[in-house]
């Protein structure tokens, strides 16, 4: 993690630990996480989408993005369920 | 998931290959950095403000902490079995699965060290990753109990599968959601930045 990255998550943090529960500007933060994540992903999808590379081996992709989402996923939960029985 | 994800994603892909061999990287990493700075920024203060909730569910003891490591270990696990199968690297597998269905923190730190190939292939996976917890939340807690739910749920239980959870397994599922969530979500950009040094 960028040195800014970590600094804006800490100063968030404090912040979010020293204000009052009032005064913390929730609805606001939340606004500002959703356009955060619009931006970044419209940059990410800039990127992917100038990104020749991608483009050669769309069947493949899907098929090792399906494998990378439920083994892990299937993994987690028969180790949690190992771990907490 | 909402609807804006996917079209500011699908947005993002076009604008893309319209530009395609123009000066686009430099602003689009740009606009990538601030943003993230951004999300730090709003995710830390979500945390903060929940700070008494986090320090009372850590008195609850030691085997809260059962979830979220079987969570981290199950994933990497899984994603070191499909590494053979999908004909990945095996540390560019670990570091797709170690997104724990955090998509967009995925995919920008895997952009960053390893190029636009596994950083689709990082935020897709992650993304599958939060639609099927939220999806199979309901039959995991009825069949194989709420921390199976809150695993499957990965990153993802303290924010978008929060409600999903307190929904199919009450308000403990919740709790255990938003504290398994919370330390996965804290280890996604170590284990990413130090896996990066292998990608």
């Amino acid at each position: 993690m960028n040195g800014i990255w970590l600094a804006a998550l800490l100063l968030g943090f404090v912040l979010g630990a020293t204000l009052r529960p009032g005064r913390v500007p929730l609805r606001w933060n939340e606004r500002l996480g959703q356009a955060s994540l619009v931006v970044l992903l419209l940059s990410l999808g800039a990127q992917v989408g100038a990104d020749p590379t991608v483009w050669r081996h769309p069947g493949l992709l899907a098929g090792r993005a399906l494998l990378l989402a439920w083994l892990p996923q299937l993994g987690a939960v028969l180790v949690t369920r190992f771990l907490v029985r | 998931m909402s609807r804006r994800v996917l079209l500011a994603t699908a947005a993002g892909i076009l604008l893309g290959l319209l530009a395609r061999g123009r000066p686009l990287a430099a602003w689009a990493g740009s606009a990538e950095s601030w943003a993230l700075t951004g999300l730090l920024f709003s995710a830390g203060l979500v945390m903060g403000a929940d700070l008494e909730r986090v320090a009372r569910l850590l008195r609850r003891g030691w085997r809260l902490l059962l979830t979220p490591l079987g969570a981290a270990l199950g994933s990497l696990l899984g994603g070191l079995l499909a590494a053979p199968v999908s004909g990945l690297d095996p540390v560019h597998a670990l570091a797709v699965a170690g997104g724990f269905g955090w998509y967009s923190l995925d995919a920008v730190m895997l952009a960053r060290a390893a190029g636009g190939q596994l950083a689709l292939l990082g935020f897709l996976a992650n993304l599958l990753r939060e639609l099927t917890g939220l999806v199979a939340a309901g039959w995991l807690v009825r069949r194989l109990g709420r921390a199976a739910a809150v695993a499957a749920a990965g990153a993802t239980a303290m924010d978008t599968g929060l409600a999903v959870l307190v929904r199919a397994g009450g308000a403990e599922a919740g709790v255990e959601g938003f504290l398994s969530g919370l330390l996965l979500s804290a280890a996604v950009p170590l284990l990413l930045g130090f896996l990066g040094r292998w990608l």
